[in-house]
Order: C-alpha cells, then sequence, then structure tokens
C-alpha cells in the first residue's frame, strides 16, 4: 500500500513540475504582429500572444520621412542616395511599411554585420522597446544584390534574436 | 432481463405456496420454510439488479453514446469537393484523433469501473477480503487513470526539453496537429544540387519562323508558348535558304536563327541534316544549400498577393516576390550604384524604356521607385520575357534559385 501512495505522491510531483515548466515555457513561444495601432503618441503592435508592444510614434520622428511616391510607406533615418549623386551610401536603410506594419532593414555596406548592427542600434532608440519585444517586430533584415549577390536571399533577422543568421 | 423471464418469476412469487411446494418437492428432506425464503430473497435480487442493469443502460446510453458518435469525427477531412488534398498530415491527426478519443471513453470506464468499485465496497458487509479487493480496484483505477492523464504532460515535457531552441521552444501544444495545405507544388526547398530549365523567352513566338515543339513531340505541330516551362519543350526554325553559285545551288544559312534563340535566353542546336535550328531551354545547375532561405517580399510594394492583384499568374507572383527580395530586399527606393537599375526590380534605364506601361511611369527617372510603376514595368517584362531579364547570364544568380524553388 505504501509503494502506491509514494507512486501517486510521485505522480502528482511530475505534473505539478510538467505544468510549471509548461506555464514557463508558454511565455517564450514565438508571438506574430497580428494588427498594429496607432495613436498621436504611439504605435502598438499587438503580437498573436502576450502583452501588447507599445512604442514611441516613430513616424512622428523627424528623422521619419513619409515616401512620397509610395504612399504608407516610410523611410526611417537613412534614405537612398539619389541617382548619379555623390552623396555617400548609407550602411543601412530601414523601410517601414504602415499597412501591413512590416519593418524592412536593407543592409548596404560591408562589413555586413556591423551595418546590421548599426541599424538595430538605430531602430532599439527609435521605437525605445527592449530587444525581446523587436524580435517580436514582423521584420527582415537582408542584403541587396547588387551589394553582395551571394548574401542576397536571406532574411538575417536580428543579431540576439533566437532566429538570427550570422554574417 | 427477458421480460417472459420477469413475468415468470413474478408469477412464482404470486403463487410461492404451489412453487414452494414443488421446489419443496424436489429436495426429499429440507425445510420448505428455509428454501421459501432463500428463493424470494434470490429473486428480489434480480428483480433489484434488473433495475441496476436498467441504469447502467440508461446512463451508458446517455454518456457512451454521444462519444461514440464523437468517434465520427475522428477521420479528417479531406480529398472531397472544398476539402484540402490529402497528405501525410492527416494520417498523424487520425492517430491523434483516436488517441484523445481513447482518452475520452477511458475516462467515462475508469468513472464506471470506481462507482462499481464502490459499490463492491460498500457492500462488502463485515467480508475483509472482499473490502480490501475493492480498495485495492479503485486505489489501482486512479493510480492508472493519473498515469493516462499525466501522460499528456510527461510528452510535452519531454518535448519541449528536447526540442528548445536558444530558450525557445518552437512548438505549440504537441498533441495540436494542424494540417495546412502544402507550400504547393511549385515549391521545393534547394537541398541538393539540381538542374534548373530557363524558359525561353516568350518574345520567341512572336519571331516569324519559329515553331513550338512540346517535349517529347514529333515537331513541327506547333504547340502552346504558356507549355513550355512546365515540358521543357523546344522550339524550332527552318534555317533561311541562300542560293549561290553559277548552278543556282541552294544553301542555307542558319546565323540568324541561331542569334535570334540566343536572344530569348535559349541555347541553339544546329540539325545540319534537317536544315534547322532548334532553340532549348538553358539549363543551369543550382547548388543545393547555397541560396539562403529565399524568403519572399511580404510588404505591399512586391508581396505575393500584390503581384497577382497586378496580373501574374501563382508561379510567376511567387517567384518575382523572391526574386524582388533578392534583388532590392523588397525596398522600392532602392538603387544600385554605378548602375541605372532601380527599384523593387531593379529594372535599368534600357529595360524601362521597352517595358514601361507609358503615362506618369514613362520617366525611369521619375518613376523607377514608384512600386506601383516598377510593378507594372515588372509585369510588362514577364508577360514578354518571362524571368529572362533578371536569369540573364552575369545577371542575378540568386533569381534562377527563386525560380527552382518557387517556379514549377
Amino acid at each position: 500500500m505504501n509503494k502506491k501512495i509514494y507512486l501517486i505522491i510521485g505522480i502528482m510531483a511530475l505534473l505539478l513540475v510538467a505544468i510549471v515548466f509548461s506555464m514557463f515555457e508558454q511565455d517564450t513561444e514565438p508571438a506574430t504582429i497580428t494588427d498594429v495601432a496607432y495613436t498621436d503618441l504611439s504605435v502598438t503592435f499587438k503580437p498573436s500572444q502576450g502583452s501588447d508592444i507599445v512604442a514611441d510614434n516613430f513616424l512622428k520622428n523627424p528623422t521619419v520621412k513619409l515616401d512620397e511616391q509610395n504612399p504608407g510607406m516610410y523611410e526611417l533615418g537613412n534614405t537612398f542616395p539619389a541617382e548619379q549623386t555623390s552623396s555617400p551610401q548609407p550602411s543601412y536603410v530601414v523601410q517601414f511599411d504602415k499597412s501591413t506594419g512590416t519593418f524592412g532593414i536593407t543592409l548596404l555596406e560591408k562589413p555586413l554585420n556591423k551595418s546590421r548592427l548599426e541599424a538595430e542600434a538605430y531602430l532599439k532608440d527609435l521605437l525605445k522597446i527592449d530587444e525581446k519585444q523587436m524580435c517580436t517586430l514582423t521584420y527582415t533584415v537582408a542584403v541587396p544584390g547588387y551589394v553582395d549577390q551571394n548574401a542576397s536571399g536571406q532574411d538575417y533577422r536580428f543579431s540576439f534574436c533566437a532566429d538570427a543568421v550570422q554574417l | 432481463m427477458p421480460a417472459d423471464l420477469q413475468s415468470a418469476l413474478v408469477d412464482r412469487l404470486s403463487t410461492d405456496a404451489v412453487w414452494c411446494c414443488e421446489f419443496g418437492q424436489n429436495r426429499v428432506g429440507t425445510n420448505y420454510h428455509s428454501f421459501y425464503y432463500l428463493e424470494r430473497g434470490f429473486v428480489v435480487s434480480l428483480l433489484v439488479m434488473q433495475k441496476f442493469l436498467v441504469a447502467l443502460s440508461v446512463a451508458t446510453y446517455l454518456f457512451v453514446v454521444p462519444m461514440i458518435a464523437g468517434a465520427a469525427d475522428l477521420v479528417p477531412e479531406c480529398g472531397g469537393a472544398g476539402e484540402p488534398p490529402c497528405q501525410a498530415c492527416f494520417a498523424v491527426e487520425l492517430v491523434n484523433n483516436v488517441v484523445s478519443w481513447l482518452v475520452m471513453i477511458l475516462g467515462i470506464i475508469a468513472a464506471i469501473l470506481i462507482v462499481v468499485a464502490g459499490a463492491r465496497l460498500v457492500t462488502s458487509g463485515g467480508n475483509s477480503s472482499a473490502k480490501e479487493a475493492a480498495k485495492s480496484s479503485m486505489t489501482n483505477l486512479i493510480i492508472g487513470y493519473i498515469i493516462v492523464l499525466s501522460a499528456w504532460l510527461v510528452m510535452d515535457y519531454g518535448l519541449r526539453a528536447l526540442l528548445v531552441q536558444g530558450g525557445d521552444a518552437r512548438f505549440g501544444v504537441w498533441n495540436q496537429i494542424s494540417c495546412v495545405d502544402q507550400p504547393g507544388s511549385n515549391t521545393v526547398e534547394i537541398t541538393q544540387d539540381q538542374v534548373v530549365y530557363l524558359p525561353i523567352e516568350s518574345g520567341i513566338s512572336n519571331t516569324p519562323g519559329w515553331t513550338y515543339v512540346p517535349a517529347g513531340g514529333s515537331g513541327g505541330g506547333g504547340g502552346s508558348q504558356a507549355g513550355q516551362a512546365a515540358d521543357r519543350g523546344v522550339w524550332t526554325a527552318q534555317c533561311t535558304p541562300v542560293t549561290a553559285g553559277p548552278a543556282g545551288q541552294t544553301t542555307y544559312s542558319c546565323v540568324t536563327q541561331q542569334s535570334q534563340c540566343t536572344q530569348q535566353g535559349g541555347v541553339p542546336t544546329l540539325n545540319a541534316a534537317r536544315n534547322m535550328v532548334t532553340c532549348n531551354p538553358r539549363q543551369v545547375v543550382v547548388n543545393g544549400g547555397t541560396g539562403g532561405s529565399l524568403p519572399q517580399c511580404t510588404n505591399s510594394a512586391c508581396s505575393v498577393a500584390v503581384l497577382r492583384a497586378a496580373g501574374l499568374t501563382s508561379s510567376q507572383a511567387n517567384v518575382m516576390s523572391c526574386i524582388a527580395m533578392t534583388e532590392s530586399t523588397g525596398n522600392p527606393n532602392a538603387r544600385a550604384r554605378g548602375s541605372t537599375a532601380c527599384g523593387t526590380f531593379q529594372i535599368t534605364r534600357g529595360t524601362w524604356n521597352d517595358y514601361n506601361p507609358g503615362g506618369s511611369c514613362s520617366s525611369h527617372q521619375n518613376s523607377c521607385t514608384n512600386a506601383s510603376c516598377n510593378i507594372r514595368t515588372m509585369v510588362n517584362i514577364v508577360r514578354s520575357r518571362l524571368y529572362g531579364a533578371w536569369t540573364c547570364p552575369g545577371c542575378n544568380p540568386k533569381a534562377v534559385q527563386c525560380i527552382a524553388r518557387y517556379g514549377r
């Protein structure tokens, strides 16, 4: 009879550990942004699970420019130099598509890892959110073929996220 | 209990004296009254048991039948009209459904057995061995059922411990199987070296003298340009007859046809016996595992949905969304240094001038960074030349990989 009591206690303990572990793990599962809400002061990214990500309304930031040719798109910080100008090419550009809530980070200068770090630092400072929240955003970090043909065709992600690809 | 047996028993109870005596007469020297009460108690217990069985049947009907009816949903719906095509995932889903159903049924069986064990415990009276047996049954039942239920969490815990990546578990609840549509027959992972046949540009169909021959065709029968990418058909053209010499001999020059084939991205072969040129699709070997993840564009400048809405076929939209990422990372403002290539699809000025849709999109300088103009020009190029503007030798090797992955 004692053996059965020990068995029941053991199973109960295992269940308890498993439940606690499952609840803990639930928080770390990746979430995806399902909706974006804009107010004068903030932009709220609503992930599929977990709490909302509230960022400063970066669209009001003076460094953010509306892409006049492409309504709904914004150029964050750096911009591509105009055709046939001698102005230096930035190491990265960040584009935001308001309709889909997606960020597109284009790395333009080698070493590409340095460019990615610079883009991450800029975006973190602009949005005023932490790294974990940044990983939840909908975004791509990529290299155009004319910068490096071999490096193109890959989403490198942010360097601090679990799905980052080494550059 | 059968109705006739019940009726007979009731009859005997009502005429117990006759029954008693008849019964007693079969046992010489026994006490009629003892038999009378013994038999009457037996009959009463039979009637009580009958009521219990009826109650159990009703309970079984109420609880088990719905579960069995629920089993009708065990088989995943696939393959029928309006249903997704069947795939291996549905077999896994079927097994999962059966397991979940069995757990449900086990719950009911466990509940019934616990009640039975409880009844045995209550009716054990002073019989200590029966009491112990009932207690033991109940304990074993509870342990067994806890093991059944805990197996789910043990499995969940184990999978999370084994499959965790960088601190993140990359799956949801382990037994929630959600079959999704296959990425489509046009999507393949490039894990091994793969030969890709780049379709001959569609401009060849507008060039006089060329006839399409589907793969395996006998030649000369014409055919559909649209089918060439799928079946790797070829184009053929008769070489140009040239009359020369004092005797007026007719010879054939194939230079023009060979040049036309090359211009359309094909590889010409000469059939001297028939004085014909065959224009074959160019073969490109895509090295397995070197293409990167080849993501598709997700923004409003080049997502698959946007390109479909612009007039591309599903296959073309998938390929071009991938090519946009390799060309410009999907940024409509991208401008290559030292080149006139510009915009989402990095269209050069010369190509733009040939294929732009006109109107506000006619100027490459002013409108190549306009996502809409870039898409419309790209659509014109694809309709005319398929992917030739991006797969040309030395142009964009990743474009070939996009075709290999998404273009079938």
